[in-house]
């Protein structure tokens, strides 16, 4: 280490050369001057650096546009929203209510009742399995063998375009013409339960394609078609 | 130099003072254009010119300390030696014909080592190393740079230069081993 140390002490004196006085003689002034530009310079541009900062440092113009963009962004989901009502899409219940709380009624939306909402609720069967669709066709086979004894069902369907609108509990003669009738408010004794399957299929079907005109029948149907599926699982 | 002294020098420096541009040029020009003759630089003179042209241009931008500053100016020493050896398309590495003598001379012993070994053995021992190697341990001994500074000055890690380090000591000391030198 020391041979080290003693190299690096004649490493420092050896390679220690002057220069040629002379090019230090030309060369001192002109580092002068050259120094002096580029300071010159550099403290032109971090003035101008200085007033951009201070442009940006006031930001009430972005600011500004923060805020207009964020309204601007809230004022199309509303729209976006809106339109998809006009086109016929059932809103979530929130969203609903978030309009119906502004005083803005959604158009193209199912009623909000209680009665709607259990009907929907119990109306939606999302996991519906090919196996209980053939169990509920069985069902409505049956349905159909005893509803030719002459008796009348449920069809399901009820007028939903008239002046009146849907009507709870009405009944569609299927033979005869006769236009709708009002039902009883509970389906008849042999068509609630079993092979009233029928009805758990209709009320089903309808679920899944809109429930404007099943409200009515919906309000009548619902706990017999919850029964009904649950019979056609069992089989 | 005190801190408070280089501030002021730098400032001045900076304004264009021709006393604070010899001051700095003559501290600073003879140990770089002898870094630049032991790294055998083509036309070191032309070189130093070119360094100090830079450190000119650049100075408004520089803010540190002394030791900041001369680790500074021995990378920008380093950069425009490489790009005098690009220029010069490889040619040989050539150290200076004649090398000066050793800039002075005292009478301790370690000064008296110095004057056996001789400028030529210096030269002599720093051709044995590799470019890379004498690179790292100009800036380190020439420069005084810390092994951080020299890592960013040659663009290497600071594995890699203490092991550039390690291995030009050890070069180093086989060589005097082997040449008999006594220090």
């Amino acid at each position: 280490m020391n041979e080290i140390s003693l190299f690096e002490n004649a490493l420092r004196a050896a390679v220690r050369v002057e220069p040629d006085p002379r090019v230090g003689a030309d060369l001192v002034p002109r580092l002068a001057r050259l120094a002096r530009e580029s300071s010159l310079d550099a403290g032109a541009a971090r003035l101008a650096a200085a007033s951009g900062t201070t442009a940006r440092r006031g930001r009430p113009r972005s600011r500004f546009a923060l805020v207009a963009r964020i309204g601007l962004a809230g004022c199309m989901l509303v729209l976006l929203l809106a339109g998809l009502a006009v086109a016929g899409v059932t809103m979530p219940h929130s969203v609903r209510s978030a309009f119906d709380s502004v005083g803005v009624t959604l158009p193209n939306q199912p009623n909000d009742t209680p009665a709607n909402n259990q009907g929907n609720a119990t109306s939606q069967p999302s996991g519906q399995s090919p196996a209980s669709d053939k169990a509920s066709e069985q069902g409505k086979q049956a349905s159909a063998a005893k509803g030719a004894n002459g008796k009348h069902r449920a069809l399901g369907k009820s007028k939903s375009h008239g002046p009146s609108g849907p009507q709870p509990g009405r009944r569609v003669r299927r033979h005869g013409n006769l236009g709708s009738v009002p039902g009883p408010a509970h389906p008849p004794q042999g068509h609630a339960y079993g092979p009233t399957n029928s009805n758990s299929k209709s009320s089903g079907s309808n679920a899944g394609g809109g429930s404007k005109g099943n409200s009515g029948v919906a309000q009548t149907q619902t706990q017999d078609t919850g029964q009904g599926q649950a019979q056609g699982h069992s089989k | 130099m005190s801190a408070e002294q280089f501030t002021t020098l730098l400032a001045a420096a900076r304004d264009g003072s021709d006393a604070a541009w010899q001051e700095l040029y003559s501290g600073l020009a003879p140990v770089v254009l002898g870094y630049l003759r032991a790294n055998g630089s083509p036309d070191p003179e032309d070189v130093l010119s070119e360094v100090f042209l830079q450190v000119a241009r650049d100075i408004a931008t520089f803010d540190g300390e002394e030791g900041g500053f001369r680790s500074w100016v021995f990378t920008i020493a380093h950069h425009r030696l490489i790009d005098a050896r690009r220029h010069a398309a490889r040619r040989p590495v050539e150290l200076a014909a004649e090398p000066p003598e050793p800039a002075d001379r005292a009478d301790d012993a370690a000064d008296l080592a110095l004057a056996r070994i001789g400028t030529e053995e210096v030269q002599r021992v720093l051709e044995t190393l590799s470019p890379d190697q004498r690179a790292v341990l100009l800036l380190r001994v020439i420069g005084d740079m810390s092994i951080e500074d020299v890592a960013k000055a040659v663009g290497k890690r600071t594995g890699a230069v203490k092991a550039l380090q390690r291995r030009g000591l050890a070069a180093i000391k086989r060589e005097l081993g082997r040449k008999g030198v006594t220090l």
